[in-house]
């Protein structure tokens, strides 16, 4: 069977499946059924192995565990603590509660390593603020959910962990690379917050005191330590990522249960339970992923790949942007770890070809894939944020279409200039680049 | 009397997930304490043990996911759909679902017995089968699981499908 036929008939059949509502993790192990019939040398026993070696990745561990360490964060309130501190940071802007969104998705986002969690755990507490304030429903749900994406772009971030597993890439690299285009994020994020703010008269929340800053940030320091323990951990080689993801959990279950006594042991096994069953359902859809990434590369693939769009260009530039758009049209109609076990070994390849570095790759595949979040018909963020404004998420399109072109400038200066990607890992890595 | 037994075989599936969330967490623990810990033997056993955890914890969060249908979709139709064609629909949701849950029970039990029944696990020596035992589980699960929706999308009245759920 050649190549293109088999391109054709996995792909298409796993874009209808999808468009036909059936789940992402079936769709993909159902899409390789009709080549195993013309491919006798390929057995369903082959695939279901294939599975099996990809849960014996000791990384994927990391997945259960950032989820967990997010979610005992979010029932502990520290979210709140962190609300605190950022709205004697940015309060006093007009539209404060949209700049502390921001901000404080940003801080969330060192601590936990989810944009769902994020979206969540913050959603659930600033939106209804929001709204008393006076805020557009639309506005709120726009800047709730696009400011969660950066729990995948700032480190640790799971989506990360997984590219870096599958692709082969350093994750601590990856880490410190996501560094600058997640504050890049938040400060052009909060532009557009001051902009709208100046349009619609939103006003300040409180007045700047320096005495409040100093209060706030005692009461959240040891909340703000977790990103030091897990990402210095990681980066200066002391903990590998999974043991970062599981130091986070026992630290977040050491500040819910022992310090701020805000989870009570009998909420712990509740929250362990619901961890699993999501963290559970992401990892059943890498698992057939990897079969339908296996079965690719059986029919190599990535070198047709290399064929055809590598003929097309060989700058690194144009390229990159070859990928991103693969990337962003992915994203909208798949989870991103299942997207990152698919396409990361199918497009790594063609990115060594033309001389992409493997850091600035992982970062714009990563950021692309994240926007995903805040797309229909699969952006779980909005999605989320919606459910708990109470609107139909096709309402906050307009606004969230503003949040997601700063995003995807953000992104196009990224791709021209990978030296902003790249500058912190070569400061603190410069092996990675030897 | 079948729903219920099929809802204590849910709450069976949900305690196990239970118990392997928290294998997971004891074995990587032993590891990484192992590791730092002067006092503590460095094992090798808790790395199989967690694979193993993973591994089954993945397989019945599956099931319990099938059961819900909280496996992650699509959703370009929305609310507004034609009800002839949000049947068609969920048809083809069952004939996929069913395509790859006899694939997990077939092949998963070859793959059970004739490729986890014959080795053991080169630390613990835990029969491999043991692990790939979650794959036909898995499978048949789905089946019952799979069977229930089915029935009770199709051929249960819905007075006494709304009744039911009044009741969970």
């Amino acid at each position: 069977m050649s190549p293109l036929i088999v391109v054709i008939v996995m792909f298409s059949l796993l874009l209808i499946l999808i468009f036909l509502r059936v789940p992402v993790s079936f769709a993909l192990a159902f899409s390789v059924l009709p080549i195993l019939l013309f491919t006798p040398r390929v057995t369903p026993i082959m695939l279901l192995h294939r599975m099996m070696v990809q849960y014996g990745s000791f990384i994927l561990v990391a997945i259960p565990f950032f989820l967990l360490a997010a979610n005992i964060m979010n029932d502990s309130g520290i979210t709140k603590k962190l609300m605190r501190f950022s709205q004697s940071i940015v309060g006093s802007l007009p539209g404060g509660t949209g700049h502390v969104n921001v901000l404080v998705s940003m801080l969330f986002a060192g601590i936990s390593g989810s944009s769902n969690a994020d979206a969540a755990g913050i959603g659930g507490v600033l939106i209804p603020a929001m709204i008393k304030e006076g805020y557009d429903k639309n506005f709120t749900v726009a800047v709730t959910a696009c400011s969660a994406v950066m729990g995948n772009i700032i480190p640790p971030s799971i989506i990360m962990i997984v590219w870096g597993g599958i692709t082969s890439t350093s994750v601590s690299g990856l880490f410190l690379a996501g560094f600058i285009p997640g504050v890049m994020i938040a400060c052009f994020q909060m532009i557009l917050v001051l902009i709208y703010a100046h349009k619609r008269h939103y006003k300040t929340i409180s007045k700047f005191s320096f005495k409040e800053v100093l209060m706030s940030f005692k009461d959240s320091i040891l909340a703000l330590f977790s990103p030091v323990i897990i990402i210095g951990g990681i980066v200066f080689g002391i903990v590998t990522p999974t043991e970062a993801s599981f130091i986070a959990v026992v630290y977040s279950l050491i500040l819910g249960v022992i310090i701020y006594h805000t989870i009570p042991i009998k909420k712990v096994s509740p929250i362990l339970l619901k961890t699993a069953k999501l963290a559970s359902l992401v990892l059943f859809a890498v698992g057939t992923a990897s079969i339908y990434a296996w079965v690719l590369a059986y029919f190599n693939i990535p070198q047709f790949l290399i064929n055809v769009l590598g003929s097309l260009t060989t700058s690194p530039t144009i390229m990159l942007f070859i990928i991103t758009i693969i990337f962003l049209i992915v994203g909208t109609f798949m989870d991103a770890v299942p997207a990152i076990v698919v396409l990361g070994p199918l497009l790594k390849p063609l990115a060594e070809h033309v001389g992409i570095d493997p850091l600035h790759f992982g970062i714009v595949g990563v950021m692309a894939l994240a926007f995903g979040l805040v797309t229909p018909p699969y952006g779980l963020c909005l999605l989320i944020t919606s459910e708990i404004a109470g609107i139909n998420c096709m309402k906050a399109l307009k606004e969230v279409g503003a949040f997601l072109s700063v995003m995807l400038l953000v992104l196009v200066i990224i791709i021209l200039f990978p030296g902003i990607t790249l500058w912190v890992p070569k400061l603190f890595m410069p092996s990675l680049f030897m | 009397m079948i729903f219920r037994m099929i809802d204590i075989y849910a709450e069976i599936i949900t305690k196990l997930i239970t118990i392997c969330v928290y294998t997971l967490l004891f074995s990587i623990g032993l590891q990484i304490s192992g590791r730092y810990i002067p006092f503590i033997p460095r094992y090798l056993w808790p790395l199989e043990v967690s694979n193993f955890s993973l591994i089954w914890l993945v397989f019945l969060g599956s099931i319990i996911g099938v059961r819900g249908r909280k496996h992650f979709f699509v959703d370009m139709f929305g609310e507004n759909i034609n009800p002839k064609l949000n049947k068609i629909i969920d048809l083809i949701y069952f004939f996929v679902l069913y395509s790859v849950t006899f694939i997990f029970i077939f092949f998963g039990y070859k793959y059970f017995v004739g490729w986890g029944l014959i080795q053991n696990s080169d630390i613990t020596g835990i029969n491999m089968g043991l692990l790939y035992f979650s794959v036909p589980f898995s499978g048949v699960s789905w089946l019952i699981f799979l069977t229930e929706d089915l029935y009770k999308s199709y051929f249960q009245k819905p007075h006494i499908r709304c009744r039911k759920e009044k009741n969970k």
